[in-house]
């Protein structure tokens, strides 16, 4: 029996291989329908990851925020004194401010000005989980300085430690660099003391709602609970006891409302599944023109295996391995050139382009299917063969 | 010389034959370019669109040339300057109309689940007609009561079902909606709201009616706009840009496509879908041309060049580009349509969008065409055997 697939396994690859110039020209045409996908699918979850990595930097187990700010990045702040509040659940360890607000850019020289986000926080906790920063604990704690996102090229250039420039009207000068990653609604990351936050911030109407800020303001509270504690379920009790203004959520949940609120309203998510569709209808297409040239091609050979008495089935066995065996072989260079685009893409515009297991599973089972599915339609064609046909 | 190119015509060409000989095959073929092509005509109608959606706001105003403060990031997002300025070039000659616009955003509360999400706000002088949009002046004696606006239809679900006489939260303030507009919804507001200047201003405690985020000036046609412009520029200080309609959408073009990454993330789309139509054309004709390498090489023994022969394959391709390309635009057409009806995207086909796809099309068969035809020159006519 085993024997049986062995030959079957054989004669495939003999029929894919023995024009070896056609089967890397068909490998080839394979990889590129599954890089196609790739790009697609990678575009997609970038485009939600690159704006969520910033939660995924959070030092906490739970995170607090105004009822009303339906994503994350939303402008609704709760007062300082709810954070006091949930921070005297015994559960709870200890919680911290995070304040976040798109702020104008001017650079020195110019009158254009750009978005650019900018998060504060007490530096010398670590509030956010990113490497390199507890050493500007101090540079920080002087009167208007930033730190910039060496990751996240901007419109104009990378920024420097040194450069000077104007933020909401008021001259702040880098005094280092850190890494995080490009989101989709601002030209920059910044990260300065809590307050220098508030110099930059203060007395003026700020934002796209034109609101005047304090640090009593608080964009996201950062919780970490005691050992021990169920975080699931405890932030599922605290939610009963809170006041209605607020409400805590655990990092994932926080995540995955950001999540659905960019794949709904953004259409994005949309977009990109359109394009793997495409791409995999390109790949059927792609793997079916080649089969079936491979069966027109030896269409006298299958006559005779099935004046030999091989049955409609067996002799489909052998097409549907010709098509596996092209689907498996184009996806690996398929993946390796994903990779590398993936890559040129992070580092020219720092969109995060991570390669995980769940796309490439995806990827790799939607090649696999689009291999059976041309495989088969294929193999129509031998059904209709007639062993006479030999002599054609 | 004309009676022999006319006489050389003996029937129709070696491609089309070559071509038609395996139907299926040619069906294959034909299918596989036109979804590359699909992809392709995806790609850019994504991009195009991104660029319409841009100037929506501009779209649906009425005015020859806008003033903006240089801080501004786009229409939608403003830093106001003050409506003195605009005033002061009310008297340059060619200007017939000024007129101040006010945008911001504000709080809606949904009536429905009473959940709270940014909503852009319009304002307007209702004795100015800065709005292209025909139902708004039909509620001018409503919306000048306090505390009232009109509601666009096209804002998306989460907001509440649109409908007058709904009364919610705005702002600070308890609001009626007296009226419905239709306004195609931008990227950053996907829900708008129009009201009076004074209701503007009550809507943003802090906020003078003198501070004012768009200044709109309508010039006598008869007047050249860019003489206008330079004597705007004379009197207005550096910091207000004055912009005709046309930099004032390149302006916006140029922060979306920036800031949505679009023009990078779609260029790769269109490079990758490039790459793969070529190499499936390659593919394709590198198979016709090695089942038929032996007539290929008897060609040459009888005394054919590898020009003419090279011809032929090039000539495949361009019939392949044609056909694919017709049912690819097709498709194409039909993923605008329900992109347009998922998204909301502005997505359309239009000529240009056409004729540049099938360029590339045809460009992306000839590099193909190119890459097979190497083949057929190397061919010795001893390899007839």
């Amino acid at each position: 029996m085993s024997n049986w697939i062995l030959f079957k396994l054989y004669l495939a690859w003999q029929n894919l291989t023995f024009n070896k110039q056609r089967f890397i020209v068909a490998v080839s045409a394979v990889a590129f329908a599954v890089t196609l996908m790739f790009v697609q699918v990678g575009f997609r979850n970038s485009y939600l990851d690159t704006n969520f990595e910033y939660i995924n930097r959070f030092n906490a187990d739970l995170i607090l925020v105004n009822s009303q700010r339906y994503v994350s990045f939303a402008d609704t702040t709760f007062k300082k004194n709810r954070l006091y509040l949930v921070e005297k659940f015994p559960e709870v360890k200890v919680a911290y401010p995070l304040y976040i607000h798109i702020a104008n850019w001017r650079n020195k020289g110019e009158t254009r000005e750009y978005p650019m986000r900018l998060l504060g926080y007490n530096i010398s906790k670590s509030i956010l989980l990113i490497s390199g920063i507890k050493k500007y604990t101090n540079t920080l704690k002087l009167a208007d300085t930033v730190i910039v996102d060496r990751k996240f090229r901007s419109p104009f250039g990378q920024l420097q430690k040194g450069d000077v420039a104007e933020i909401i009207n008021r001259k702040v000068k880098v005094v280092g660099t850190f890494e995080l990653g490009r989101v989709t609604f601002a030209d920059g990351n910044l990260i300065t003391s809590y307050q220098n936050f508030l110099r930059i911030i203060a007395n003026k109407p700020v934002g796209i709602s034109g609101k005047i800020r304090t640090l009593d303001d608080i964009d996201i509270g950062l919780l970490q609970v005691n050992t021990g504690v169920n975080i699931d379920k405890f932030a599922k009790e605290i939610n009963k006891n809170l006041p209605g203004d607020i409400r805590i959520f655990t990092k994932q949940q926080f995540i995955n409302r950001d999540r659905i609120y960019l794949e709904s309203s953004t259409g994005i998510g949309f977009i990109f599944f359109l394009g793997t569709i495409v791409g995999f209808v390109v790949g059927i297409i792609v793997i079916y023109n080649i089969i079936y040239s491979d069966i027109l091609d030896n269409l006298p050979q299958y006559a005779t295996l099935k004046a030999m008495g091989y049955s409609n089935s067996s002799l489909l066995y052998v097409v549907m391995a010709e098509s596996l065996i092209l689907s498996i072989f184009g996806f690996f260079p398929g993946f390796g050139f994903s990779i590398l685009i993936y890559n040129r893409i992070e580092n020219a515009i720092g969109l995060l382009m991570k390669i995980n297991l769940n796309s490439t599973l995806l990827v790799f089972s939607l090649t696999i299917i689009m291999s059976l599915i041309s495989g088969y339609i294929a193999s129509r064609k031998l059904h209709k063969v007639d062993p006479v046909d030999i002599y054609e | 010389m004309r009676l022999r190119k006319l006489r050389s015509w003996g029937g129709p060409p070696l491609a089309w034959l070559n071509l038609i000989y395996a139907k299926n095959r040619l069906v294959v073929a034909i299918a596989a370019i036109s979804f590359a092509v699909t992809m392709i005509f995806m790609q850019f109608g994504l991009f195009v669109a991104v660029l319409k959606g841009a100037t929506l706001v501009y779209d649906h105003l009425n005015f020859d040339i806008v003033l903006m403060s240089s801080k501004s990031l786009e229409a939608t997002y403003t830093q106001t300057f003050s409506r003195k300025q605009l005033y002061r070039v009310a008297g340059v000659e060619g200007v017939t109309s000024v007129m101040p616009c006010y945008i911001g955003f504000k709080a809606w509360r949904n009536p429905e689940n009473k959940q709270k999400r940014s909503i852009l706000v319009m304002g307007f002088n209702l004795e100015d007609r800065i709005l292209k949009i025909a139902e708004v002046h039909k509620h001018l004696s409503d919306l000048q009561r306090q505390d009232t606006v009109l509601l666009n239809l096209l804002s998306r679900q989460e907001y509440g079902s649109p409908k007058v006489g709904l009364r919610t939260e705005l702002g600070k303030r308890r609001i009626e909606v007296v009226g419905l507009f239709s306004m195609s919804t931008t990227f950053r507001a996907d829900a708008s709201v129009i009201v009076s200047d004074q209701n503007f201003v009550r809507l943003n405690p802090g906020r003078s009616i003198d501070d004012i985020d768009l200044g709109l000036i309508t010039i006598n046609p008869k007047y050249n706009i860019n003489t206008t412009i330079d004597q705007l520029r004379q009197l207005l200080p550096e910091n207000i840009e004055i912009l005709n309609r046309s930099q004032a959408e390149a302006r916006d073009q140029e922060f979306w496509v920036r800031a949505s990454l679009i023009g990078y993330v779609f260029s790769i789309g269109a490079f990758v879908s490039f790459t793969v139509g070529t190499v499936i054309i390659y593919q394709i004709l590198y198979t016709d041309v090695t089942d038929h390498i032996q007539e290929y090489a008897t060609l040459k023994a009888i005394g054919y060049g590898s020009y003419p022969l090279a011809k032929v394959v090039l000539q495949e391709s361009l019939i392949l580009a044609v056909l694919g390309f017709t049912p690819g635009f097709f498709i194409g057409l039909g993923l605008y349509q329900i992109i347009y009806m998922v998204t909301k995207l502005p997505i359309a086909m239009s000529l240009q969008l056409g004729i540049l796809v099938f360029i590339f099309t045809v460009l992306m068969c000839s590099i193909s065409a190119i890459l097979s035809i190497r083949k057929i020159i190397v061919i010795h006519p001893a390899d007839v055997f």
